[in-house]
């Protein structure tokens, strides 16, 4: 029997430029998500906090500080880290509070100031060091290089090519434009996209995610825990975590997840699920390029390996498609906040399973059981979760 | 309200394990390592098979390789400014590939030959391939 998501909530992501700062959004988030669950912060037990890394934010931990600011200070917290899975691995940490007895209403909160705060530079010169600092980070090389050859195997492995990964940025960009908490919502073409600068071979500007700021948070309770709502719930039956080799070089198929598909094996297995292609609804599947969204959803086993492209380009991932993907938009429509991104993925399909996401997106579609993929470094450390909808 | 800080960070870093592979660098010279369970050799070492666990041997290994896969783009500030080629190469004798810089235009195929650098930042700045004459 799975904790469940009472309610969440998010500012939205953007890069702010009007002096405000990770306490502000912190603060926005956790006032939206406690209404959202119909809790009083007095019913909470414990508090889990993400974010990547003190440097995007010049707070040495900051949960106290979060908790003091929120009036929480006395509750116990503790604060993870998993890279771009910062969100992912603060909503497995939850799960463990309530499986394990330890709480029955969690706060879970991600955070990161991670567009306003550092010159692009330095922040892609932080990014490189979530890699193998000594022997990769410090040599040069960047988060979107070691995507990129990631890619360049997955391209010769399977034949995939630059424009159906293009079709992968259209789409999410796309779907941004419904949704009001995006920080990138365009409508682009293929020739848009691979028209757009190099970035690093092969990867152009509109393949990449933008890095942004914001802050989610949600509350997560045992079932015995949820007092009354007057609206269907969402269970996270299912929850998953595994690593794959630090370096792309040790990896045989350097572009193939080998780490997510074990997490969504894990996950699968715990909420029962044999046949994810024909049980899972909705995704929303870390898109921090648009390869890697291809590459994740294959690792999901939501597609055949070497097969997602295809189902791409005949719409089966589209918003009106028989499993959407990424239908927030994504890292790359709706914007990656490292800590909070996890959160996002989980308040977007959770909204989906109760049938009131931002009308657009919703479309009037019901959808019973979604997945949320997030990871680390180049999905060196994931973590899947899969939603169910319960009726309240 | 917002305004800038700025902070200086100098940190003392001690290369541990890895020292050996850096100052063989250097001297243009490549250490790997190799698994007396399983044969499996690695570069960089490590000190661990990571197929059966066992402890693993330095190994000197050829300073050429065949360069799997590029890819050109800006790198990290700690490198310095500027777009470079990084790839995948596969160090002669070697199971696993390493990421590197690469001098030009080396491409998948070539066969590529270790061209240290020196005045570096950090010992990992050495590693340079270039396509062999």
């Amino acid at each position: 029997m799975g904790p469940v998501i009472l309610g969440g909530s998010q500012v939205p992501f953007r890069r702010y430029k009007d002096g405000s700062g990770f306490r502000d959004w912190v603060g926005l988030a956790v006032a939206g998500a406690l209404a959202d669950a119909q809790v009083d912060r007095r019913e909470i037990d414990a508090v889990v906090v993400a974010s990547e890394t003190d440097f995007l934010s010049m707070q040495v931990s900051p949960g106290p500080l979060l908790l003091d600011d929120i009036g929480m200070a006395g509750v116990p917290v503790v604060r993870v880290e998993a890279g771009g899975g910062s969100g992912g691995a603060a909503l497995r940490m939850a799960v463990m509070h309530v499986l394990s007895g330890l709480a029955r209403r969690v706060l879970v909160i991600g955070f990161d100031q991670a567009a306003s705060h550092l010159d692009a530079e330095t922040v892609r010169a932080v990014y490189g060091l979530s890699f193998d600092a000594d022997l990769e980070g410090w040599a040069g090389a960047t988060a979107t290089m070691l995507y990129a050859l990631s890619l360049q195997d997955h391209m010769q492995r399977f034949g995939t090519t630059m424009a159906e990964m293009a079709l992968v940025s259209v789409k999410n960009h796309g779907n941004a434009r419904a949704n009001p908490w995006a920080h990138a919502p365009m409508a682009v073409t293929v020739a848009e996209v691979l028209a757009s600068p190099m970035v690093s071979t092969p990867y152009r500007r509109l393949d990449c995610s933008l890095i942004s700021d914001g802050a989610a948070a949600l509350v997560l309770a045992h079932p015995d825990a949820c007092g009354r709502l007057d609206r269907p719930v969402t269970r996270i039956t299912g929850s998953g975590c595994a690593t794959d080799a630090m370096r792309l070089g040790d990896r045989a198929r350097p572009g193939v997840f080998e780490g997510k598909r074990r997490a969504a094996q894990v996950a699968y297995r715990m909420a029962g699920i044999t046949d994810p292609i024909a049980q899972i609804d909705v995704a929303e599947v870390y898109d921090s390029y648009t390869g890697a969204e291809v590459q994740g959803i294959e690792a999901l086993l939501l597609a055949p390996e070497g097969g997602a492209a295809a189902r791409l380009r005949d719409g089966v991932f589209g918003p009106q498609g028989a499993l959407p993907v990424n239908l927030s938009g994504g890292l790359i429509g709706q914007g990656g906040v490292p800590g909070a991104t996890g959160l996002a993925q989980a308040i977007a399909v959770s909204r989906l399973l109760e049938g009131r996401y931002h009308a657009g997106l919703q479309g009037g579609r019901e959808f019973r059981r979604g997945v949320i993929d997030c990871h680390g470094g180049l999905a060196t450390v994931n973590m899947t979760h899969v939603l169910e909808r319960v009726e309240g | 309200m917002s305004g800038d800080l700025a902070l200086t960070l100098v940190w003392r870093h001690g290369f541990g394990g890895l020292a050996g592979y850096f100052d063989a660098l250097a001297e243009g010279r490549i250490l790997g390592s190799r698994c007396p369970e399983c044969g499996r050799t690695t570069v960089p070492p490590r000190g661990i098979c990571p197929v059966d666990g066992a402890a693993m041997a330095g190994v000197a290994l050829p300073p050429t390789g065949v360069v799997v896969s590029v890819t050109t783009g800006a790198t990290s500030r700690l490198l310095g400014a500027g777009v470079q080629p990084f790839g995948l190469v596969r160090v002669t004798g070697s199971d696993t590939c390493l990421l590197t810089r690469l001098a030009m235009d080396e491409g998948p195929g070539d066969a590529v030959v270790l061209e240290p650098q020196g005045a570096v930042a950090h010992p990992s700045q050495r590693l340079v391939f270039r396509r062999q004459a």
